[in-house]
């Protein structure tokens, strides 16, 4: 279900304010815009529906408890994503689906020293790839692998518009630490996935 | 392969996904003589990160929406419950006939001095919700002049008089703003009764031209009647849009659809007791005044400038003097 057809689209900020002035239907157009989004990203994010499921409704109902205190001037989007991110680290944690190991001392450490990785030559492209459902979720399976901090960055940057600074702030790590840990996810995710095709082609 | 500088590395991440002027960067400028091993790198990382959108995006679940909306309302409940368990937990002290009536007297003040204040919240709250549907009309305003070469929606355009007299019918000044429910630019027939006065449970359907009940409609719309009605860009108006009201807590001065000379002077909306009017202006804000003078030229907004005796057929004295009719005329939607 999308948001209704609506002849204007009110922008976050102008919904949320007619939330707080008794407009009982302004959260639930909210929640409408958000809802693909925002699930996408707490699926990929967590692996598994019913949990990504739990943790949606966790974040719109922190959202709606401290809807009066946020600061109607900023954009709506990154707060909700700074929520959704807590939320979905904290559910993962109590969890412990997965052990969250950093790859090596440098990585995992909040300063950019050194990258620990480059990205290997010789990458195929998707195209050279089968685009079908089983590559698919092979990519969806080497995300899923890559440690939370990695993923995390990786999903904010590449599938929900925010910038190195969004990031930075949603995150509360030095912008140092949000390029360091987006060039280190990419070059995880580069090496399994030159790996994965030369199995394939094996 | 020539592993590159980091700088060099993050803007080749930056630039390969368009991102960086959002990452508040330059465009780097490809040095005249790339090499070889970069450019290698340049399509190695985009390969990787075509791959990386791969990532299959999934619908989210039937009712998702709604779910997390009854989940609201369940904590807001829970909340509300564990409120009023742990008040009415407390263990009842035993008093004497002296102390029993100290506490009576001590609720009794108490009870004085949260009365009035718990009023003033529901008020105030009421306010608010009032503020929220006049903005929605303002939405729906808005909406209707763009598809409409900048008009707003006109009552009747063939006769200037709303009020009947004589036995001469009257037009409706109300059906314009009805045109916004025929033309679906609300979301419900609801949002032109105003919270604080409540509505009759009953709502217009979309097949009908008018209001049918005072009920139905409690705010007063600006003079629309005849031609060449309302244009949102009037040069009179210049940029004074932001203090042209056009919308307003239903006229005092008319209501009932009778003139009442003894509003004239002074008169504040019904609507909230007596205490003012949300207004909605033509830049379409709404905001709450506790005076009805208002306006371009501050003057009462519910009455046509420099006119004190009315007869029904009165027009505003310009383009940018607000005249709000009344909301509901007996005679008019009985025509």
């Amino acid at each position: 279900m999308n948001e209704p057809l609506l002849k204007i689209r009110l922008t976050d900020g102008q919904l949320l304010e007619r939330h707080l002035s008794g407009d009982a239907d302004a959260f639930r157009r909210l929640v409408l815009r958000y809802q693909r989004e925002m699930y996408n990203f707490l699926l990929r994010f967590i692996g598994d529906h019913a949990l990504a499921e739990d943790v949606f409704q966790d974040t719109f109902l922190q959202l709606h408890l401290s809807a009066g205190g946020f600061d109607l001037s900023k954009k709506l989007k990154p707060w909700l994503f700074t929520i959704a991110a807590n939320k979905a680290r904290d559910a993962l944690r109590s969890r412990r689906r997965r052990a969250t190991l950093p790859l090596d001392a440098s990585m995992s450490g909040d300063e950019p020293a050194e990258f620990a990785r480059l990205i290997p030559s010789g990458i195929p492209s998707p195209a050279d790839s089968a685009m079908n459902l089983e590559t698919r979720q092979a990519v969806q399976n080497i995300v899923a692998n890559m440690p939370d901090h990695l993923r995390m960055a990786l999903l904010l940057f590449y599938f929900h518009g925010f910038t190195y600074n969004d990031i930075a702030e949603m995150l509360d790590i030095p912008l140092g630490t949000v390029k360091s840990r987006l060039h280190a996810a990419t070059a995880v995710f580069a090496e399994k996935w030159k790996e994965l095709n030369g199995i394939a082609k094996q | 392969m020539i592993p590159p500088s980091k700088d060099e590395d993050m803007s080749l991440l930056g630039r390969l996904v368009n991102r960086d002027r959002q990452a508040g960067r330059a465009d780097p400028q490809p040095p005249a003589g790339r090499d070889e091993g970069r450019l290698n790198r340049e399509k190695d990382l985009s390969n990787a990160i075509d791959a990386i959108r791969l990532l299959v995006e999934a619908d989210p679940p039937e009712g998702l929406a709604e779910a997390t909306m009854d989940r609201i309302a369940g904590a807001r409940g829970a909340q509300a419950a564990m409120t009023r368990r742990e008040l009415s937990g407390r263990p009842r002290p035993t008093l004497s006939l002296t102390e029993l009536a100290a506490a009576v007297v001590a609720a009794l003040l108490l009870l004085a001095i949260i009365i009035p204040s718990v009023q003033t919240a529901n008020r105030r709250s009421l306010r608010n919700a009032c503020l929220g549907r006049m903005g929605q009309i303002g939405s729906g305003l808005l909406a209707y002049s763009i598809d409409n070469s900048d008009m707003l929606p006109s009552g009747s355009p063939d006769t200037v008089r709303w009020l009947p007299q004589d036995g001469r019918p009257a037009g409706s000044n109300s059906s314009g703003l009805f045109k916004l429910i025929t033309g679906g630019y609300v979301p419900s027939p609801s949002v032109f009764q105003c919270p604080a006065v409540g509505g009759d449970g009953t709502a217009p359907r979309p097949d009908m031209a008018d209001f049918q009940s005072p009920r139905q409609i409690s705010y007063s719309y600006q003079h629309a009647m005849g031609r060449p009605g309302i244009c949102t860009h009037s040069n009179a108006l210049g940029g004074m849009t932001d203090r042209m009201a056009i919308l307003a807590d239903s006229s005092p001065v008319f209501a009932g659809g009778y003139f009442k000379p003894e509003k004239v002077r002074s008169a504040r909306s019904e609507n909230h007791d007596g205490q003012g009017q949300n207004i909605l202006y033509l830049d379409w804000h709404v905001a709450w005044s506790e005076s009805p003078e208002a306006g371009v030229r501050n003057n009462n907004i519910y009455l046509a400038e420099g006119v004190t005796e009315y007869r029904g057929c009165e027009k505003p004295a310009s383009d940018y003097d607000s005249f709000l009719l009344p909301d509901f005329v007996p005679a008019a939607g009985k025509k």
